[in-house]
């Protein structure tokens, strides 16, 4: 009981209160954030049931037969949980991949929700539907649906919200356009004193072309980006780069950190995939303690401020990071 | 048990310049003797220092991380192996967190201030210094252009010391810093910026700033003085904004940031000029103020800085990466990779300034040493510089390389031949530093001292000399030996107690309501283990 941090996506709200009467202030995704439901043993080997030891042995066994095994996953646990599994990653010698892509060549511009919140007075929602995706980000930023353009192939839910909806096909060469043509969206742009791009995923190209624009938008007015990520995905970002220098995945096999091709993979450690869940291969599985619910840690808001994950109930479940930690000790 | 026996030792602090004498420790502390059978170290012809202690760099928080990321081809280039006692990792100007903590201590440095930490960022900042291994950390919070404390200032000036007490003792903070004050609010506002002290700005001139938090600080009894980055870095003529702010601060203790980014004469807009003679004797003659220098070094740097402006202004000279990130109700943060070349004038003419500073100066213990690492260079330069102040002649070959035109900007062409002795290098070093920080328990080796020591080989080329340690120690523990590290436990966080009166919470969280994207709850960082192990410097 007491006061909590939703992991539900990359919002991260640290204003929710756990009551004997329920959830305050959750969204959708948070009430199934939090509801765990019913959960398996808490380690099984082959479906078995067996001590946190026997399948620590057992996963550790996985990784050190593996020729390449990979490490994924790990949006839905804490920083420190992730530091663990980068230090796990790099003991077996393995690939870590967080999801993240390499950061963008030129660079980027990108503010805290606070500034958006009260400075912003244009924002594009590039490829991103927060309505569906991150249900309380329009609120949490009170963006004003006249100030909104959603951009996107097809009217989403948040389109249905903002004052204008722009439909594209190539978005690169919708953005490589807006840098120089005169359409109304990009006098809307150049009208705006300051101007935020939220955007979901995407690829390499594309998000070359946001940040082009966003740059040059910058050099007359401020302007801004924010990417939408789930849960603690920014933290899992953060963390690999503050241990290898590199935030997109990283292959451990030669004992040093070097960008890892998306590839093949014979074992595989997966973290958090599943709310509070470790699994290695198809053998090994463990249903410990939920991070942020039963587990205490700190979390990267997607705009990049950690906040701390509180532990409004109890479990006598191990931790991710315990787990972790037991495997690493046996490689 | 140790002694170190024989060493010729320099400990500025207590009086020793080149003495042959043993330095004993036990429990991790300096003593006054250890037991014959004790463990010796037989340091004959060697040369023990204090470990060296970083005023000011830039290796842990956001905007370190971002560097990180934005840099990618620096780390494929140099990579660190897994060893027994060592984390991988990688380098370049801007290291992985394990790696910056290795290089550090095979440096001989002991003890690093991260200078620029957006407190609403403390987590993320102590979770860095958790993994950045052997050193002893402090980080000082960006208080210039917080808004909260602006609203203090119009409203009840008596009640910021409260304010900063509040959120140091929130973050786990050391110190208080100011970037630019008044001038980063802007910016966010809209590219804009300040450019005297008595700018408007955002409802509070950059001089009340200055004013207010300089006395808050000096009433709080803070270790540390207010650390200032002066307004308009960088910026040609910027030596007047640089002597008004020290003018205005007469009276109250101040440390001036990398002072050789605010040193230019000339027209804003024109080409700069040097002033280092005038900003040197400004410093020489008042002795509550010290500085640290911010040498440029030629080569690859990574400048990031919470004056946001700076970098958008760098990034139309490099036409290359840039980041902006813009932190609410705090501070901004801007990073451009950077390279210094000896044939750019104004580069040169960077590079000049800051050795004018070092030769110019009268007081070590007042402008000690900084690259701003990574902005002027990273910290794996300092070797190269020590011999530049110390090497007269290494010196004069270097001028007669760079741009020459701003060598005749320059006093540098005009006999100025001093050489800095190696009782003067362990001033601008350790003691020095260590002194400006309110250490009381590093920069010397006196009774009571934490044990950390460096011991090198004595060698007429003082660059390789202090590139490369002998040994080193850390609160007693040997983690150098014959120049490769044998040991690599965690540091310790250095954080400041300070006090304040409740009463200045229901207020901050009122300001905090309107301006934050947190809960005021959820901002004081109460995990142990980022908070753990530490040590509380009190306040006076």
């Amino acid at each position: 009981m007491g006061e909590a941090t939703c992991g539900g996506c990359g919002c991260l709200c640290d204003d929710i209160e756990v009551t004997a009467d329920g959830l305050v202030r959750t969204c959708p995704l948070g009430d199934a954030w939090f509801a765990l439901g019913d959960r398996p043993p808490v380690a099984r080997v082959d479906g078995r049931e067996v001590s946190v030891g026997e399948a620590a042995d057992a996963a550790a066994a996985i990784l050190r037969e593996a020729r390449a095994p990979l490490v994924h996953g790990l949006a839905g646990t804490s920083c420190e949980a992730q530091r663990r599994a980068v230090a796990l990653a790099e003991a077996a010698g393995a690939v870590i991949d967080v999801g993240a892509v390499a950061a963008p060549a030129i660079g980027w511009s990108t503010a805290t929700f606070g500034e958006i919140r009260d400075r912003a007075e244009l924002v594009v929602f590039w490829r991103a539907d927060p309505v569906v995706t991150h249900p309380r980000l329009l609120e949490r930023l009170r963006i004003d649906p006249g100030a909104m353009i959603v951009v996107d192939s097809e009217l989403t839910a948040t389109a249905e919200a903002a004052g204008v909806f722009v439909e594209v096909d190539d978005d690169f060469e919708a953005l490589w356009a807006l840098r120089a043509a005169k359409s109304g969206l990009a006098e809307r742009l150049r009208a705006a004193g300051h101007v935020v791009f939220i955007h979901g995923p995407l690829d390499e190209l594309t998000a070359l072309a946001l940040h082009s624009l966003v740059r040059d938008l910058a050099r007359d007015r401020h302007a801004v980006t924010l990417g939408l990520r789930a849960g603690n995905a920014r933290g899992a970002e953060d963390v690999l780069a503050w241990q290898t220098g590199f935030a997109g995945p990283v292959d451990f096999a030669r004992g040093f950190p070097r960008e890892a091709e998306r590839g093949e993979h014979d074992a595989e450690l997966v973290v958090a995939a599943e709310v509070a869940t470790v699994t290695v291969g198809s053998r090994v599985a463990f249903a410990t303690a939920a991070d942020g619910i039963e587990v205490a840690g700190t979390a990267h808001r997607m705009d990049g401020v950690p906040v701390p994950l509180r532990a409004p109930r109890h479990s006598d479940r191990p931790s991710i990071e315990d787990v972790l930690a037991a495997i690493e000790e046996r490689l | 048990m140790l002694r170190i026996a024989g060493g010729t030792v320099y400990d500025p602090a207590n009086g020793i310049a080149g003495e042959v004498r043993d330095v004993c420790v036990q429990d991790g502390k300096i003593v006054a003797d250890v037991p014959a059978h004790a463990r010796t170290i037989n340091a004959n012809g060697m040369v023990v220092m204090p470990g060296g202690v970083d005023i000011h760099a830039h290796i842990a928080g956001p905007a370190v991380n971002a560097a990180r990321k934005l840099s990618p081809e620096e780390h494929r280039g140099d990579v660190v192996e897994r060893t027994e006692i060592m984390r991988a990792g990688t380098g370049g100007t801007v290291p992985s967190t394990f790696t910056t903590g290795y290089r550090y201590a095979l440096l001989g440095y002991t003890t690093v201030v991260e200078a620029a930490t957006p407190p609403l960022a403390a987590r993320h900042t102590l979770a860095e210094i958790r993994d950045t291994p052997v050193i002893d950390a402090a980080f000082l919070i960006l208080m210039g252009n917080n808004l909260p404390v602006f609203e203090l200032i119009r409203s009840e000036p008596a009640r910021v010391r409260e304010a900063l007490a509040w959120y140091l003792r929130s973050t786990g903070g050391y110190g208080v810093k100011l970037v630019n004050p008044g001038g980063v609010e802007m910016w966010k506002r809209g590219n804009g910026n300040v450019t005297s002290l008595d700018d408007e700005g955002p409802g509070v001139t950059p001089r009340q700033v200055l004013e207010t938090i300089a006395g808050a600080v000096d009433d709080l009894g803070l270790p540390h003085p207010v650390h200032v980055h002066c307004n308009n870095l960088g910026v040609s003529g910027n030596y007047r904004t640089t002597l008004d702010t020290l003018r205005t601060l007469e009276g109250r203790r101040a440390h001036l940031a990398h002072i050789q980014f605010h040193a230019y004469g000339g027209k804003p807009g024109g080409r700069p000029r040097s002033r280092a003679p005038e900003l040197a004797e400004y410093l020489n003659d008042h002795p509550e103020l010290s500085a640290d220098v911010g040498q440029v070094m030629f080569g690859p740097a990574m400048t990031m800085t919470a004056d946001a402006p700076v970098s958008a202004t760098l990034r139309e000279i490099t036409h290359g990466k840039w980041v902006n990130a813009d932190t609410e109700a705090e501070t901004g943060c801007g990073i451009v990779p950077f390279a210094y070349r000896e044939r750019n004038y104004v580069h040169a003419l960077q590079w000049g300034i800051g050795l004018e500073l070092f030769l110019l100066s009268r007081d070590p213990w007042r402008l000690v040493l900084s690259t701003d690492h990574p902005n002027g260079g990273s910290f794996l330069s300092y070797p190269r510089l020590i011999r530049l102040l110390m090497d007269r002649e290494f010196r004069n070959e270097q001028i007669k390389r760079v741009n020459g035109k701003a060598m005749k900007r320059t006093v540098l062409l005009d006999d100025l031949d001093r050489e800095y002795t190696l009782e003067e290098i362990a001033i601008i070093t350790r003691a020095g530093p260590a002194r400006q920080l309110g250490l009381r328990d590093k920069g010397h080796l006196g009774v009571g001292a934490d044990a950390d020591i460096t011991i090198y080989v004595d060698d007429a080329d003082r660059e390789a000399m202090f590139a490369a340690p002998r040994h080193v120690f850390k609160d007693g523990h040997q983690v150098v030996e014959d120049g490769e590290l044998r040991a690599t436990g965690p540091g310790r966080l250095l954080r400041v107690g300070a006090e304040y009166d409740d009463t200045i919470e229901p207020t901050l969280e009122k300001l905090f309501e309107a301006r934050y994207s947190v809960q005021f709850s959820s901002y004081p960082v109460r995990e142990p283990w980022l908070l753990e192990p530490a040590r509380t410097v009190a306040a006076r």
